[in-house]
């Protein structure tokens, strides 16, 4: 006696199971030391698994087939696949776990889904740390509308609209999406890291030619779920070098004209979906779930992993499992608290996570923290904006500052004090890996001691580094992050951008971790000298990290004074080097523009310091022939650069040049060369030095430069362009020595 | 002796029962009427495959499959009302099947008397149930004997199927029914409120309007916005309705003669769940002595009380529905994220409600717990 929907099953096979691959490995080590002994998508967010959030996302959607890609700890993730309620043959979701020891990226797990041929349809493609309620159904169902019509429409991504300031929204790693409004073809991609910060990206040219209108967005979060088509993982077989499927595969699918393949974005209006990428947006997703935003996947409701919560009023969450709350322990608002946990006489808990098992002990205040399972707090404990691993113990008084991260097992106190954003485990920090790649690293690898740190009498338990990257500053940009037991890739990442993936009380008072205040300074001496691309010995922070989280300066004006000056001196040094080095002159241009961009200084500052470097080029004595002949090569090797800043201020570039051959006695003789060399080079033009001429300020004295030396010039200008013009008039060649 | 357990083997119905279960806990299942309905089929398809040797069994099976249902979404009473109803009409069935005229017979030596097998065993059971459950298993044992080991299932399963169907065929009429009176509750020229969308009102009024001319005002019902789709439905049916913002209401209630809201569940103190917003209708409604009148089906009966809370039904959704995500996960430079609330029910004091306008006829609220003892056996008012 079939009933109605069992026809409807039937409707739905006839077409083709729906698939999904699962990416449980996260191929980065941004959750390390918490990632030793656990893979990372089996790490609890309010107190499920990861993984099994993504398998909840996915059944919601319909999915019926699911295969995991695991390589580190597999079984351990087989383990829980098995014990999930997904196991059940009635569950009507087949989970498939496979294991790839080899595959050290998102292109090798692709890759090898190339191999085993299990794909026979467009599927579902998502990291094993994403939590949605989204309809994933139907952005399928879109997907193969459009295939139908365009065959090479290979992929479409999830994307979800926020606020530049939200909380969900991955600060270190976000993406700028150029999309054509009307189709909502993606036609451009750039991921964005928060650190070194972009000011530009360059738009193909065919873009604009293509679309009649394009939106850029930066607005939007990667849900890192993509519908993508079978042609994905053998392109991915084609192009053997792609390892990340946002940097390397949709910007070269993008880039490159010999594919001739599409990907599109689908905006997601109605829904929630996020991805844990790191510590920080761990804490976001966590405050996401418990305010309800993923319901119906809200505890008390359909949790996942299926325990059963209370739901009281506040965005309080209490197991219904035997817990035991003190009569006078204090929980405040988002808060859960897990199976079996024991919360004792005056504990406070305070928009927190409480594992199964746990017991907090008398008096102990927990703030903005995630405590996993079976961890165990003494009396009089003080812990905040923390994750303390599973069955970690601390002791009494002890004191957890904002930002750490406690390793399974480890012991601390008692009176432990542990400073913010330190990292804890039970296990020796991998310390030679580090010296390996790194020979910089060495020296204070290991066993950072300072005053913030007290492990207390009974600890087991290392501190890790506290910035690998740091570290390893000398090297330059960036540094390879460590490998890790978790992942084996070699990515690289900035610390500079690393440190803004990292846990912080996003939860309520977020705002301190972006004003610079003293939570955040001693990162900047910390790491100023390593991400200054241009010269480490100027180690003063470039204002340029005073970011907000959607990339924008914060005009800072305190700092304004002092970045200026850092500027000039980093601008002269770009430059030598760029003379040196034989650079073209258009990298010199991209440099002193990314410089100009991190100093936040103005346009004529910048075209000040090139001008005043060309003139100090040109060596020889003041008025001799040498200086005379000196003038006109370096001018047409630099011409270039100086036409690109000056662009349409040539009045103001004079006046630049005038004062710093007034300011400069050497020079002043000179001044008309020069003036002569600008226009011989296409700088300025005739108009241009008559509107100098004619402007007031040319015959006043500037800065350093004195009335007189600038009416010297201004004389010497006016017999320039006296010569000038009688050679345009006469239409005679420039050779011609115009004295 | 308890009978032993037993479970269903075919593969269809475990699939439809875990489709059911996870569509519930997903949500992908609700309102009452559509809740009741699937539980019915389910239940029907249940009785329909399962081996069974004695009632004591079936019931057994399906209590325990019901309490699946009820775990998936406890707040849809709806599923513990079917399972109650087709409960007691197994038990009737059987007894009726099996000949009243085994009736007396409770002290036959074949009869052993059994222990209560319910998981839960009520503490205020009836005292003719015992009686009952021995003719059941006296039935057995005669069919049993009787029938030359005839199964029990086969002779009594038709008969089942059948009173289940007649649920089935009840949900289905549910609205008639409860808008047959329509015309005795609804004069001329009234000015009638409602809220949110509901069948049952949709057609109690559309069949109102047959013989009497009024005015209904809806409020839209944020954040859900049912009332537009209340609204429309309604004009196009000719009826003059006007259609207002919920802050309207309490401003308009002067004017209004009779306000008729809907149910998600009437408890067993003759209170109510409805859609978010009927509580603040009902107040307003009090403060001006308006008429509340209730319109429900008879599956929304709940032999359940709201002890602890006074105004809430303590279910809430997400808050998507009430701000967008992006403003809402803090402002500028992440700000204090705001902290929304998005309660799914309104509880309903029974004192402020005059009138229950069932498919089985009209109530005062305070005769609920008559009408939920008369449809419901009492070992079942805990699953």
């Amino acid at each position: 006696m079939p009933a109605r929907d069992t026809q409807k099953d039937k409707g739905s096979e006839e077409e083709e199971v729906l698939q999904a691959v699962v990416l449980a490995d996260s191929f980065n080590t941004r959750f390390k030391p918490l990632t030793l002994n656990t893979p990372r998508c089996l790490l609890p967010i309010c107190n499920v698994p990861m993984l099994l959030w993504t398998f909840e996302s996915l059944a919601l959607a319909g999915v019926e087939q699911i295969f995991v890609f695991c390589n580190a700890h597999s079984d351990q993730v087989k383990q829980a696949i098995s014990t999930s309620r997904f196991a059940q043959p009635a569950s009507g979701v087949n989970i498939v776990p496979i294991v790839s020891p080899r595959a050290m990226s998102v292109g090798d797990a692709m890759r090898e889904l190339d191999e085993k041929q299990l794909i026979s349809s467009d599927f579902i493609l998502v990291a094993g740390d994403v939590v949605s309620n989204l309809q994933i159904d139907e952005v399928v169902k879109e997907h193969k509308e459009r295939r139908k019509k365009n065959k090479d429409a290979i992929m479409t991504m999830v994307v979800k609209r926020s606020g530049a300031f939200h909380r969900t929204r991955p600060v270190g790693d976000t993406s700028l999406y150029v999309l054509d409004p009307a189709t909502s073809e993606c036609v451009h991609y750039e991921p964005i890291l928060a650190e070194p910060s972009k000011r530009a990206i360059m738009l193909p040219r065919e873009v604009m030619e293509k679309h009649h209108d394009v939106e850029v967005r930066n607005d939007l979060i990667d849900c890192s779920i993509d519908v993508c088509s079978v042609d994905v993982p053998v392109l991915f077989s084609e192009n053997f070098d792609y390892q990340d499927l946002r940097r390397d595969f949709v910007h070269g699918v993008l880039t490159s004209d010999l594919l001739g393949k599409s990907i599109y974005c689908h905006v997601v209006e109605q829904g929630y979906a996020a991805r844990v990428r790191d510590t920080k947006s761990y804490a976001a997703v966590s405050k996401d779930i418990i305010s309800r935003w993923t319901f119906p996947l809200v505890p008390g409701d359909n949790l996942p992993g299926g325990d059963e919560y209370e739901y009281r009023r506040g965005n309080r969450y209490i197991s219904k499992d035997n817990v035991m709350l003190s009569r006078t322990c204090t929980i405040g608002n988002d808060t859960i608290i897990g199976p079996s946990a024991r919360i004792h006489d005056n504990a406070r808990i305070e928009n927190s996570v409480i594992g199964p098992r746990c017991s907090v002990g008398p008096g102990t205040i927990i703030r903005d923290s995630f405590i996993w399972d079976d961890a165990y707090i003494d009396a009089g404990c003080v812990i905040e904006g923390s994750i303390i691993g599973q069955a970690v113990h601390i002791g009494t008084g002890s004191t957890v500052k904002k930002g750490c991260l406690i390793a399974e097992g480890t012991k601390l106190g008692p009176k432990a004090v542990i400073g913010e954003f330190k990292r804890i485990s039970r296990e020796k920090p991998p310390a030679e890996e580090e010296e390996d790649e790194e020979d910089a690293a060495d020296g204070a690898v290991n066993g950072i001691m300072d005053a913030t740190l007290e492990l207390g009498e009974h600890a087991e338990a290392y501190v890790w580094p506290d910035t690998v990257g740091a570290d390893a500053g000398a090297d330059g940009k960036s540094s390879s992050v460590a490998r890790d037991a978790d992942s084996e890739d070699e990515e690289t990442e900035a610390w500079g951008n690393l440190k803004h993936l990292r846990l912080a009380p996003c939860f309520c008072n977020s705002t301190d971790l972006w004003t610079g205040d003293e939570g955040f300074d001693p990162y900047f001496s910390d790491t100023d000298s390593s991400e200054d691309e241009e010269e480490s010995s100027l180690a003063s922070p470039a204002s340029g990290v005073l970011l907000t989280p959607s990339g924008d300066s914060i005009p800072d004006f305190s700092l304004a004074p002092r970045s200026s000056a850092n500027f000039r001196s980093e601008c002269i040094s770009s430059l030598e080097r760029a003379l040196a080095e034989g650079h073209t002159v258009d990298d010199a241009a991209i440099e002193l523009k990314t410089l100009r961009m991190a100093s936040n200084v103005t346009m004529t500052e910048v075209r000040d310091v090139v001008i005043e470097f060309v003139v100090g080029l040109v060596k020889g004595e003041p008025g001799s022939a040498a200086q005379k002949n000196n003038i006109s090569p370096v001018v047409e090797r630099w011409a270039e650069l100086i036409i690109n800043l000056v662009a349409s201020e040539r009045v103001e570039s004079l006046l630049l040049l005038q004062k710093t051959c007034a300011r400069l006695p050497n020079y002043l003789s000179a001044f008309k060369f020069f003036l002569y060399a600008f226009y011989n080079e296409d700088i300025v033009d005739s108009p241009s030095i008559r509107a100098w001429l004619k402007d007031p300020r040319s015959r006043e004295g500037m800065g350093k430069a004195s009335q007189a030396n600038m009416e010297v010039c201004w004389k010497q200008g006016a017999q320039t362009l006296a010569v000038i013009e009688a050679d345009e008039e006469s239409g005679e060649d420039e050779e011609e020595d115009s004295e | 002796m308890p009978p032993e357990t037993i479970t269903i083997r075919d593969k269809p119905t475990i699939k439809q029962i875990e489709s059911l279960v996870s569509r519930l806990r997903r949500r992908q299942v609700i309102g009452a009427q559509e809740t009741a309905h699937e539980t019915a089929l389910l239940l029907r398809q249940i009785v329909s495959v399962a081996r069974f040797s004695s009632i004591e069994q079936l019931i057994q099976l399906i209590k325990s499959i019901a309490r699946r249902l009820i775990d998936a979404n406890p707040k849809e009473f709806a599923v513990g009302n079917i399972v109650r109803r087709v409960l007691r009409l197994i038990r009737e069935e059987c007894v009726a099947a099996l000949g009243p005229s085994d009736e007396p017979s409770t002290s036959s030596p074949f009869s052993v008397p059994e222990t209560p097998a319910y998981p839960n065993p009520p503490d205020l059971a009836a005292p003719s149930r015992p009686q009952l459950r021995a003719t059941n298993s006296l039935a057995t044992f005669m069919v049993m004997g009787n029938q030359r080991k005839k199964p029990l299932a086969i002779t009594v399963k038709p008969l089942l199927i059948q009173a289940i169907q007649e649920v089935i065929d009840e949900l289905e009429t549910v609205y008639e029914n409860v808008a047959k009176t329509a015309r005795d509750h609804i004069y001329d020229g009234e000015i009638i409120l409602t809220l949110s969308y509901s069948r049952t009102i949709e057609q109690f009024l559309k069949s109102a309007a047959r013989d009497r001319h009024f005015t209904v005002i809806v409020a839209e019902t944020a954040p859900s916005y049912s009332g537009r789709l209340m609204a429309t439905a309604l004009s196009s049916a000719n009826i003059p309705t006007v259609l207002i913002p919920d802050s309207s209401i309490y401003p308009l209630m002067p004017r209004i003669t009779k306000v008729i809201l809907g149910a998600h569940a009437i408890l067993a103190n003759g209170g109510l769940f409805t859609q978010c917003g009927c509580a603040l209708a009902a107040a307003a409604a009090r403060a001006h002595s308006t008429p509340v009148v209730v319109c429900a089906g008879q599956f929304k009966l709940t032999p359940a009380w709201n002890l602890y809370h006074e105004y809430a039904a303590l279910d809430f959704a997400g808050p998507e529905k009430v701000i967008s995500f992006e403003e809402g996960g803090g402002g500028e430079r992440g700000g204090e994220p705001l902290g929304v609330i998005n309660p799914i029910y309104d509880y309903v004091k029974p004192e402020l409600v005059d009138v229950l306008i069932t498919n089985d006829g009209d109530h005062p609220p305070p005769y609920v717990y008559r009408l939920i003892k008369e449809t419901y056996d009492d070992e079942d008012m805990q699953l």
